[in-house]
C-alpha cells in the first residue's frame, strides 16, 4: 500500500536533480541561443569531480564544494576558450549544434581516458534506509533531497531578487530590449555559464548519489531526459524547466505504478519520458507555462 | 596503414556512411529538416529484415524490401504527427523518437533478441543468423568469378563493390532529381516557408515526402550494413550514429550532393584510420584507450571544422552569409 | 477543384466580383485587427487599398491569402468560398500575393526565384523529374522569366542569390514573381515602397499594361496616393480594421470620411490630385 507514496518520492528525487541540470541549459539556452548537447557531459565532470575528493578520504560537503566549483569553472572556461570565439564568428543554428557534440565527445572520452570505463560510486552506505512513515528513504536520497532544496532555494533567489538574476531574465526575454537598457552582455553570459555549470556539477553529483553506481556515460545518458525537462517548461523559461524536471521525474517513477495495468516496466522508464515530452509538443508546443506563440 | 584490410574498411564505413547521409541530405540539405534521429531509420530496416527472415521465414530479399518499407512508414509516422512543429522541437522529437526505438530493441527480447544483438533472435541458446541466403549467393559469386577469371575476390571486395555501386545510384537519383524542379521547390521550401507556399507550394506534403523518401534511403543503408556485418544490437544504433552522419554532410557542405561521398570518405579514413592508431607513443595506451582517444581527436576535428569552414569543404562560404 | 476555381466560370459567377470579402472579423490577443471590413473587387480592375498605418490591410490579405485564418465572415474568389483554402490552395487557383516585407529565396538565384513561382510544372513529382526530358518545361520558363526581370530592370541580375539583392531590387522580384505564377488576381503589399521614383513611374505604367494586356486583375495596398488614385479604377479605404469607404478614385478625394481618417487636411488632398 506503500507503493504510491514511494514512486512519488522517488519521482521528486530525480525530478530534482533533472530540474536542477535543466535550468542550467534552460538558461544557456535563453540567454546564448545554444542548445548545449555538452551539458550532459558537464555533469559528468562534476560527479567524477567529487569522487576525486572522497577517493581523498574527504567528506561529501567538500565534495560538493568541490563539484560544483570546478563544474562552473569548466563553464566559464569552456565560454572563455570556446563559445566566446564561436560566437563572434556568428555561427549557425546547426554549426553550434555540431560543435555541442564535439566538445560533448571530448568531454567525455577525456573523462573516460583519466578514470576508465568501470563503474564507481561515492563512499555512502546505499544500503542504510530511513523509514519515514510508509516511505523508504535511502542516505543518498536524503542528501540528494536536502542538496535539492537548498539549491532550488538559492536559484529562485538568484533569479528572482539579485540584480544579475533580474538581468539575465530580461536579456533572455528580449535581448535587443536589454542591450539597449544598458545591460552588460558579456557580465550576463559569464554569469549564465557560472550558474549553469554550477548547477551542472551538483546535479551531476545528486544523479552518482541516486544512482548508486555511475560511469563516465552517466552524464550523457541523462542529456535527453533533461532537454525533455526543458522543453515541458517552455524552451528558455527557468522557472519552467524547474517545473518540468519535477513532472517528468514523476511521470517516469509512476509510470511503473502497479495500479496502472500492472506498470510498465522500469526500463520503459526513458520512454516513457520522451514520449510524454513528445505528446506535450503536439498538445501543447508553447511548453507548460507558455503562451501561445505570435503567428507569422 | 597499407594493408588492404584497413582500405576495405575505410571503403565499407564511408560506402554505408555516404548512403545514410545521403537521406539526410534529401532531408536537410534540400529541405531544411533538422532530423536528429535519423539513425532510427537504420535501425528499423535492419531489425525488421533480420525478424523477418529468422522468425518469419522470409526470403531475405523480401524482408529487405519490408525493412526499407517500414523505414520508410516510421518517416511518415514522425513526420505526420512532428513536423507542423518548430525546428528546434522537430529537432528533438526526432531523437527522442530514435531513443524510443533503441530502448524497445534493447527491452523487448522477445521479439528483437534484447541486447545480445540478433543473434539472440531465437532466444537464449540458439545462434540465429538471418545472412544465410546472403552468404551463399555471395560465395556463388566468388566461385563464378574465380572459375571465369581465375581470380580470387574477397567476400569485403564484393561487399564494397556492391555498397559503392547503391550509393553512386542513389546519388545520381537524387542529384538528377535535385537539380530538377523538385529540388528547387524543396530548396524554396527550405528557405522560406511561406514564400514557397505563396507560389502554390504544398509545404506540408513536400516535407513529409522529403522525410520518407530521405528515411527509405536510410533503410538502405541499414540493410547494406546487416548484410556487411551479419549481426548487430540495438546499440550499433545509438544518437552517435546519426551524429555522424551529420559529420559527413557537414565535411561535403550541405548544400552539395556529391559533398556526401566525399564527406564519407574523409569521415571513413577519420573513423577508421583513428582505429589504427598502433604506432608509438601511442602504443603505449592500451587498445581501449586509443579508442577513446580516437573519438576526443574526431570531436576536435568536428569544432575546429565548425570554426574554420562551416560550410564544409565543398561548401561556398558565400551562401552561409546569405543565411 | 483547383481546375474549376481557376477554369469552370459559369453563369451564376458574377463578372464584377472576382473577389468578395463580407465581415471579415480578425482578433489578435481580443484586439480587432480586421473589423467586418467588406470588399469587391471587379474583375480588370485595379483597385487600390489605402489606409493608414495598422488599419488592418495586410491582415486582410493574410486573410484573403490563406495565411491567416478569419474569427468570422467570408471571402469569396470567382463565385466560391475560399475562406477555409491553405495558401498554396489559394495560390493555385490564381489568386497570388506579395508580402510588405519581400520574402525572397536568398539563397536561390534570381532566375530559379521565379521559375520557381512558374505554373504547371511536371518535374516538380519526384518520379517525373527522374524522366529524360524533365527540363524541357524549364526552358520554356526561362523564356517568360527573362521577360518579367528585364520588365523590372533586373535581367543583369539573372544569375545572382537573390540573397545580395538590396531591398527595392526585392519589391521588384517579388512583383515579377507574382507575375510569373500565370495569376487572375495579384495582391500586391505596398509594391512601391522603397522602389525608386523612375521605376515607379515605369511599373505602375506596367501594371496599367498587365492589367489591360493579360486580363489580370490588382488589388494593391499602397501609401503613396499620388500614384495609387491615378492608376486605379477603384478605392477601398480602411482605417481600423473596417473598409470605410470603396469608390472610384474622384470621389475618394472628395468622401468627407475618408478626409477625417485618412487624408486629413486638404493639402495632402490637392497634392495627390496634381500628378508630379
Ligand atoms: N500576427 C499578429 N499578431 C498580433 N497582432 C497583429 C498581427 N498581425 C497584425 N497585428 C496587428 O493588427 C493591426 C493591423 O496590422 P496590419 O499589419 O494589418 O496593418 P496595415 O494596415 O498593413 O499597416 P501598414 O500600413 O503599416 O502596413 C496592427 O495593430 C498590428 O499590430
Ligand atoms: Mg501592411
Amino acid at each position: 500500500m506503500s507503493e504510491l507514496p514511494q514512486l512519488i518520492v522517488d519521482g521528486l528525487v530525480s525530478g530534482a536533480v533533472l530540474a536542477i541540470a535543466a535550468v542550467g541549459v534552460s538558461l544557456v539556452y535563453g540567454i546564448l541561443h545554444l542548445v548545449n548537447f555538452a551539458h550532459g557531459d558537464y555533469l559528468t565532470f562534476g560527479a567524477y569531480a567529487g569522487l576525486g575528493v572522497t577517493a581523498l578520504g574527504l567528506s561529501m560537503v567538500v565534495a560538493t564544494v568541490v563539484a560544483v566549483a570546478a563544474t562552473a569553472a569548466l563553464a566559464v572556461g569552456l565560454q572563455l576558450v570556446l563559445w566566446g570565439p564561436v560566437r563572434r564568428r556568428r555561427a549557425g543554428l546547426l554549426s553550434s549544434f555540431i560543435t555541442a557534440i564535439g566538445l560533448a565527445l571530448v568531454l567525455r572520452h577525456a573523462i573516460f581516458l583519466v578514470v576508465g570505463a568501470g563503474s564507481r560510486a561515492y563512499p555512502v552506505d546505499q544500503f542504510s534506509v530511513e523509514r519515514l512513515g510508509p516511505v523508504r528513504v535511502s542516505i543518498s536520497q536524503l542528501i540528494a533531497i536536502s542538496l535539492s532544496i537548498v539549491a532550488i532555494a538559492v536559484i529562485g533567489v538568484l533569479l528572482a531578487r539579485t540584480s544579475i538574476g533580474r538581468s539575465m531574465r530580461a536579456f533572455a526575454d528580449n535581448p535587443e530590449l536589454a542591450a539597449v537598457a544598458g545591460v552588460d552582455v558579456g557580465r550576463i553570459v559569464l554569469a549564465t555559464w557560472l550558474v549553469a555549470g554550477a548547477l551542472a556539477g551538483l546535479a551531476g553529483e545528486l544523479q552518482g548519489l541516486i544512482q548508486g553506481a555511475f560511469d563516465p556515460n552517466m552524464g550523457w545518458n541523462l542529456l535527453l531526459p533533461i532537454f525533455a525537462a526543458v522543453v515541458l517548461g517552455t524552451i528558455g523559461n527557468a522557472y519552467g524547466a524547474l517545473l518540468g524536471g519535477f513532472v517528468l521525474g514523476l511521470v517516469m517513477e509512476l509510470s511503473t505504478w502497479s495500479v496502472l495495468g500492472g506498470g510498465i516496466p522500469a526500463s520503459y522508464k526513458y520512454v516513457v519520458a520522451f514520449l510524454a515530452l513528445i505528446l506535450m509538443l503536439l498538445v501543447r508546443p508553447q511548453g507548460l507555462l507558455g503562451r501561445r506563440a505570435r503567428a507569422l | 596503414m597499407l594493408d588492404p584490410g584497413f582500405w576495405s574498411f575505410v571503403g565499407l564505413t564511408a560506402g554505408i556512411y555516404a548512403i545514410f547521409a545521403l537521406g539526410l541530405q534529401v532531408q536537410y540539405g534540400l529541405a531544411g529538416l533538422l532530423n536528429f534521429g535519423h539513425v532510427a531509420s537504420m535501425a528499423i530496416a535492419a531489425y525488421t529484415m533480420a525478424i523477418l527472415v529468422v522468425r518469419f521465414g522470409l526470403a531475405e530479399w523480401q524482408a529487405a524490401a519490408a525493412g526499407i518499407a517500414a523505414a520508410m512508414a516510421a518517416g511518415l509516422l514522425v513526420g505526420l504527427t512532428s513536423l507542423r512543429l518548430r525546428a528546434d522541437y522537430f529537432a528533438i522529437v526526432t531523437i527522442c523518437f530514435s531513443e524510443i526505438v533503441r530502448y524497445v530493441l534493447l527491452n523487448r527480447q522477445d521479439l528483437t533478441g534484447g541486447p545480445e544483438g540478433t543473434i539472440g533472435l531465437l532466444g537464449r541458446g540458439q545462434a540465429a543468423a538471418y545472412n544465410t541466403d546472403w552468404d551463399s549467393l555471395i560465395a556463388r559469386v566468388r566461385e563464378t568469378v574465380s572459375s571465369v577469371t581465375g581470380l580470387d575476390v574477397s567476400r569485403d571486395i564484393l561487399m564494397l563493390l556492391l555498397i559503392w555501386l547503391v550509393a553512386a545510384g542513389l546519388l545520381l537519383v537524387v542529384r538528377r532529381a535535385s537539380v530538377m524542379p523538385w529540388g528547387r521547390v524543396l530548396r524554396s521550401i527550405r528557405e522560406d516557408e511561406e514564400a514557397a507556399s505563396s507560389v502554390g507550394k504544398n509545404v506540408f506534403a513536400r516535407k513529409l515526402q522529403a522525410l520518407a523518401l530521405g528515411a527509405a534511403i536510410a533503410g538502405a543503408a541499414g540493410v547494406l550494413y546487416a548484410l556487411q556485418f551479419s549481426f548487430f544490437t540495438p546499440d550499433d544504433f545509438e544518437p552517435l550514429v546519426t551524429f555522424f552522419a551529420w559529420v559527413v554532410l557537414i565535411l561535403g557542405g550541405a548544400a552539395r550532393v556529391f559533398g556526401v561521398p566525399l564527406g564519407a570518405l574523409l569521415f571513413g579514413l577519420l573513423f577508421a584510420g583513428t582505429r589504427f592508431f598502433d604506432f608509438w607513443p601511442l602504443s603505449l595506451l592500451d587498445s581501449a584507450d586509443r579508442a577513446y582517444l580516437r573519438l576526443i581527436i574526431i570531436g576536435l576535428l568536428l569544432i575546429g571544422l565548425m570554426y574554420y569552414r562551416p560550410q564544409g569543404l565543398l561548401g561556398r562560404r558565400q551562401e552561409m552569409l546569405l543565411e | 477543384m483547383n481546375a474549376s476555381l481557376r477554369g469552370g466560370t459559369g453563369a451564376e459567377v458574377d463578372r464584377t466580383r472576382l473577389l468578395e470579402v463580407r465581415d471579415i472579423v480578425k482578433r489578435y490577443q481580443g484586439v480587432a485587427a480586421v473589423d467586418r471590413a467588406t470588399l469587391n473587387v471587379a474583375e480588370g480592375s485595379i483597385t487600390a487599398l489605402i489606409g493608414p498605418n495598422g488599419a488592418g490591410k495586410t491582415s486582410l490579405f493574410n486573410i484573403v491569402s490563406g495565411f491567416a485564418r478569419a474569427d468570422s465572415g467570408s471571402v469569396r474568389y470567382r463565385g466560391r468560398s475560399i475562406s477555409r483554402l491553405p495558401p498554396h490552395r489559394v495560390a493555385r487557383a490564381g489568386s497570388v500575393r506579395t508580402f510588405q516585407q519581400p520574402r525572397v529565396l536568398r539563397r536561390l538565384t534570381v532566375l530559379d526565384n521565379l521559375l520557381l513561382a512558374g505554373p504547371r510544372q511536371p518535374a516538380e513529382s519526384f518520379w517525373r523529374a527522374l524522366a529524360p526530358g524533365a527540363g524541357r518545361r524549364d526552358q520554356e520558363l526561362r523564356r517568360r522569366a527573362l521577360e518579367l526581370l528585364a520588365l523590372v530592370r533586373l535581367d543583369d541580375r539573372a544569375e545572382a542569390y537573390a540573397g545580395v539583392l538590396s531591398g527595392g531590387q526585392r519589391k521588384l522580384l517579388e512583383f515579377a514573381k507574382a507575375l510569373m505564377a500565370e495569376p487572375l488576381l495579384v495582391l500586391l503589399d505596398e509594391p512601391l515602397a522603397g522602389v525608386n521614383p523612375t521605376l515607379r513611374e515605369l511599373l505602375l505604367q506596367r501594371l496599367r499594361e498587365v492589367q489591360a494586356g493579360g486580363g489580370i486583375t490588382f488589388l494593391v495596398i499602397e501609401h503613396d496616393l499620388g500614384s495609387v488614385l491615378r492608376v486605379s479604377d477603384e478605392v477601398a479605404v480602411m482605417s481600423e480594421g473596417r473598409v470605410i469607404f470603396q469608390g472610384s478614385p474622384e470621389a475618394t478625394r472628395r468622401d468627407p470620411a475618408v478626409i477625417d481618417a485618412y487624408l486629413g487636411s486638404a493639402e495632402a488632398i490637392v497634392a495627390s490630385g496634381t500628378p508630379g
